[in-house]
């Protein structure tokens, strides 16, 4: 345990010193996703809030909360997508190959990987999220005591998420074509600009595949409602979507480890 | 001048051709079907069609659907030159090629013009992709007159290529492409009227707009579209353009002899 304990360590001060050296770090972590935000909540421009079907959202408010919980969730998990991107770069700087030769536990690795990634990388743009509640005066007071309920909602879901993509960069050199293919999809299909209710069956079922619509129908019913009744049907959803990628992930890893072995050489393996 | 030029787009050519960039393209692709995606999901699934009165004020149509179209596909044409163009140099610095064209006494409008021509295929194959896909989801397009269309598009190309030109300084200057081409995007999406009429954005917002070349082709490319305007109409809007468009070719070359200099006394001196 003390072993898996130090490999989680290394991996996450590994994650801090490889990211934040440079100004740019503030760039892709606090100022890309404030701007896609509001690129997301000036997108609602156009429509009639009073006349459409659902009566979602009252106000321009409410479309500011459900933006802002739906990013936090993706940020969450796009620092993960854009950590798994990270595993390539192990591959061109040579130290891929040092990683597997070593007696490291590969899981702790990998989940190490993933954690220090989220914590990173999530921690600028919550007090930006703070930052807005605060200021358009929208969260109930009883929610304040979901938010480490929400944080931890977050971060094992996207953890989970971020070890499956880890693993699938893994099998790849190309990792950036793989990163669009995964991204775009789940900030569509996972309701982070959009409530997934008003999808139609065949974008329903895409949506199921990400546990980020889960999480985000377990978050923001506790967040912006303050109802912890209304988030738990959610829970045993997103409980359920953990477990299979959890054991999709472990799968791959003996598989990928294997397809290096046989196919890789000293320099790729 | 010439010679340059065709030598240039001749070695991208063999260049593209033994490792076809698929990634840079599949992801231009991918994110413009997605935004296309979003602006369907949410005019037909969200609300219905019920637009905002002040929509049809600002863009007078209530066709948001070939509104957003329009916007995502030319963006996606703007994103895919600005990058062949605007990356260039950072390309020459990391294949080791910078050194031997800077010490070449090479017309630099030669080399700029020669990238420009060689991508312009893939560039319009991104664009008719997003556009044909549009059109299957209800973007009306067929009115279009054939000869205006190319106008518009010959004066993008000019402007994209005028702002590609001072992208590439930027980045040879900064020694990044990624940090600098993702915020100019990022940014570019907010505030040039892609999915939204940018009169919806604060005062100061509308201010960058106007002094980015894409908000004014953009508006040009719409007239001719959806209204099938002739472009004599809009003589002052191409003036506007045309103006904005040299002052970020003659800026970026001006910028570029003073970067190339320091460089070269960096390198040589």
């Amino acid at each position: 345990m003390k072993e898996i304990f130090q490999i989680v360590r290394a991996e996450v001060i590994k994650q801090h010193r490889n990211s934040f050296h440079s100004y740019g770090v503030y760039f892709t972590l606090l100022i890309w996703p404030i701007v896609v935000f509001f690129n997301a909540y000036y997108s609602y421009k156009p429509f009639n809030l009073s006349q459409g079907p659902w009566n979602t959202f009252a106000s321009q408010e409410d479309i500011i909360m459900f933006l802002i919980t739906g990013f936090l969730g993706y940020i969450s998990f796009k620092s993960l997508l854009q950590s798994a991107f990270y595993m390539g770069h192990e591959r061109i700087n040579g130290t891929l190959e040092t990683i597997f030769l070593t007696p490291a536990n590969r899981i702790a690795i990998i989940y190490g990987r993933a954690f220090g990634a989220l914590i990173e990388n999530i921690w600028m743009f919550s007090v930006f999220c703070v930052f807005v509640t605060v200021w358009i005066r929208r969260i109930p007071v009883e929610s304040l005591i979901y938010i480490p309920i929400s944080f931890i909602v977050l971060i094992v879901s996207a953890a989970v998420w971020g070890g499956l993509m880890n693993v699938i960069f893994l099998f790849s050199r190309d990792a950036s074509f793989l990163m669009a293919v995964f991204d775009e999809p789940m900030i569509l299909f996972s309701g982070v600009r959009m409530p997934t209710f008003v999808f139609p069956i065949w974008a329903k079922i895409i949506s199921a595949l990400f546990p980020l619509t889960y999480a985000l129908m377990i978050v923001r019913p506790l967040l912006i409602e303050g109802s912890l009744s209304a988030s738990l049907q959610g829970i045993y959803k997103l409980l359920i979507s953990l477990l299979l990628i959890v054991s999709l992930t472990l799968w791959l890893l003996k598989k990928a480890e294997k397809n290096a072995r046989k196919n890789g050489n000293f320099v790729f393996y | 001048m010439l010679t340059t030029m065709l030598a240039t787009a001749k070695r991208n050519y063999y260049i593209a051709k033994r490792v076809f960039p698929w990634s840079f393209i599949v992801q231009r692709i991918v994110i413009g079907l997605y935004t296309v995606l979003f602006s369907y999901f949410i005019y037909h699934y969200m609300f219905r069609g019920y637009l905002d009165s002040r929509f049809e004020t600002y863009t007078g149509s209530s066709d948001y659907i070939t509104y957003t179209i329009l916007g995502v596909s030319l963006y996606t044409f703007a994103v895919s030159t600005l990058m062949n163009v605007g990356r260039s140099l950072m390309n020459e610095l990391r294949e080791g090629t910078l050194e031997a064209l800077l010490l070449s006494p090479c017309s630099r409008k030669g080399y700029f013009l020669g990238n420009l021509i060689e991508q312009v295929g893939r560039s319009f194959l991104e664009f008719f992709v997003v556009l044909i896909v549009g059109w299957l989801l209800g973007a009306k397009l067929l009115n279009i007159k054939i000869e205006q269309l190319i106008i518009v598009l010959i004066l993008s190309i000019f402007s994209f290529f005028s702002m590609g030109v001072s992208l590439a300084t930027v980045m040879l200057r900064t020694r990044d492409t990624y940090i600098t081409q993702n915020t100019l995007f990022i940014i570019v999406s907010l505030v040039c009227g892609i999915s939204y009429p940018i009169q919806y954005l604060p005062t100061w917002l509308q201010v960058i707009s106007h002094v980015l070349p894409l908000t004014h082709v953009l508006e040009l490319f719409r007239k001719v579209v959806i209204f099938g305007d002739l472009l004599w109409h809009h003589w002052i809007l191409i003036i506007k353009l045309v103006a904005l468009s040299l002052m970020y070719l003659l800026f970026g070359f001006w910028w570029l002899s003073r970067v190339e200099k320091q460089l070269i006394e960096k390198t040589f001196g």
